[in-house]
């Protein structure tokens, strides 16, 4: 599919934590964090959580007899199992016909690489990372951003998730789409949505939202489940809304469902909170990010 | 165990491949399109692309101005029936979410003009 000029943002993986396939999860899926940005030619993709084995089965599948090589950029919010779990199975990084960027944190100087490739130890996986037949380039971030990429330009930002974790913003010249999951907003937030304590974290975290046309987000507890949760690196749905809503986001995707949260209760969770800010001003379109699902922005 | 004993231990003396001789089952797919002021009509969904829109040349056919000639089409994609806008003018809609593709569950209600159309399954035998 191709829609010119149109960011087509879609989701992959949806879950956090653990793959959770099965009858209760078809509709909002099962798969761990994955998400692709497409733009005219250019792939920006978010993590790589067991969703990404489906969108390398999608990118075989228009692979052209084209020489040239195609890059495929990947952003790592960070390396817990469910945002790298997927990589060994993404079939593009086999093929000679890619190019693969991967970036993501250089808080532990040295490790990113490997800690990819330690996922593909034989202990883990039979097949190790130096089989991958696509030319690989590990990138941590330091000082070489934001980076451009055709037209756009991709900036990060630190969130408050144990180990760390980053979030991402994709600016083209008409629209902005920020990827922030794993991220702990009730420790910058209050119930209201207001900045507590003068968190610095916080204030930079509503400047780099402010106005996006998407913000896809860490939702993955309800308020009564936070209170048992606190300090696990999750923020609670209704913090999230608020605090999108106080930025003026135009569009939120509640993104790294719980794997205990099943389709229905996220269609009843949906339908509460769409009911709530359905007719608030500024307008903020919120909806539940599910699996198979593709946006043009 | 011998045979006999093999068949006596069951409620039904037949061999489970004999039972299910030839039987098998497979999930169908519909849409259920309530266009105002037409009779609700149910399409049932095959290998091939149902495309959805003003003219009549669509396999659904909305004759509304709001809808544009080939608005939107549902396919198939391994197990998956797919929605995907053709770039139309007013959008398609998915429980309310204006999508450009998305993979159609159980009871999704899409949205193409003022017409409401839902996706269902049902598992069918079939021998």
């Amino acid at each position: 599919m191709h829609v010119k000029d149109k960011i087509l943002v879609t989701f992959w993986g949806t879950r956090g934590s653990i793959a959770t396939p099965g009858r209760s999860t078809e509709k909002f899926g099962g798969n761990t964090s994955c998400v692709s940005f497409k733009l005219n030619n250019d792939y920006f993709i978010f993590d790589a959580g067991t969703g990404i084995r489906g969108l390398g089965v999608e990118i075989m599948g228009t692979l052209s007899d084209s020489k040239e090589e195609q890059t495929l950029n990947l952003f790592l919010s960070h390396t817990h199992w469910d945002h790298i779990q997927g990589l060994p199975f993404f079939q593009p990084a086999y093929h000679p016909a890619f190019k693969m960027k991967i970036f993501g944190s250089a808080k532990k100087d040295g490790m990113l690489e490997s800690v990819l490739d330690g996922q593909m130890d034989s202990s883990y996986f039979p097949v190790p990372m130096s089989a991958f037949g696509s030319e690989i380039e590990v990138n941590e971030i330091k000082n070489d951003f934001p980076i451009d990429i055709g037209n756009s330009q991709i900036t990060y930002q630190e969130l408050d998730h144990p180990g760390g974790s980053l979030s991402f913003k994709l600016n083209t010249p008409n629209k902005t789409i920020i990827y922030a999951t794993d991220h702990e907003l009730n420790f910058h937030f209050d119930d209201n949505g207001e900045i507590l304590n003068n968190s610095k974290l916080g204030q930079e975290y509503l400047d780099f939202i402010q106005s996006a046309d998407l913000l896809i987000a860490d939702g993955q507890y309800t308020d009564e489940e936070y209170k048992t949760k606190v300090g696990w690196g999750h923020s609670s749905v209704s913090t999230l809304l608020k605090v999108a809503h106080r930025a003026e986001v135009k569009q939120v995707a509640v993104y790294h469902h719980d794997p205990m949260h099943t389709d229905t209760f996220l269609d009843e969770l949906s339908a509460t909170y769409l009911q709530k800010y359905q007719d608030l001003e500024p307008l903020m379109e919120v909806f539940w990010a599910r699996e198979g699902l593709t946006l043009a922005i | 165990m011998d045979e006999q004993k093999k068949l006596d231990s069951r409620t039904i003396a037949m061999e489970r491949t004999q039972f299910l001789n030839g039987m098998r089952r497979r999930r169908v797919s519909y849409l259920e399109v309530n266009a105002s002021g037409r009779p609700r009509l149910n399409y049932k969904l095959t290998e091939e692309k149902a495309v959805i829109g003003r003219i009549e040349d669509n396999q659904i056919t909305l004759p509304f101005t709001n809808v544009s000639r080939h608005h939107a089409a549902v396919y198939k994609s391994g197990e998956d029936y797919i929605l995907e806008d053709n770039g139309s003018t007013n959008g398609s809609y998915v429980n309310g979410v204006k999508v450009a593709r998305c993979a159609l569950r159980p009871n999704d209600l899409i949205q193409i003009g003022e017409s409401r159309i839902y996706y269902t399954e049902r598992e069918e035998l079939c021998m």
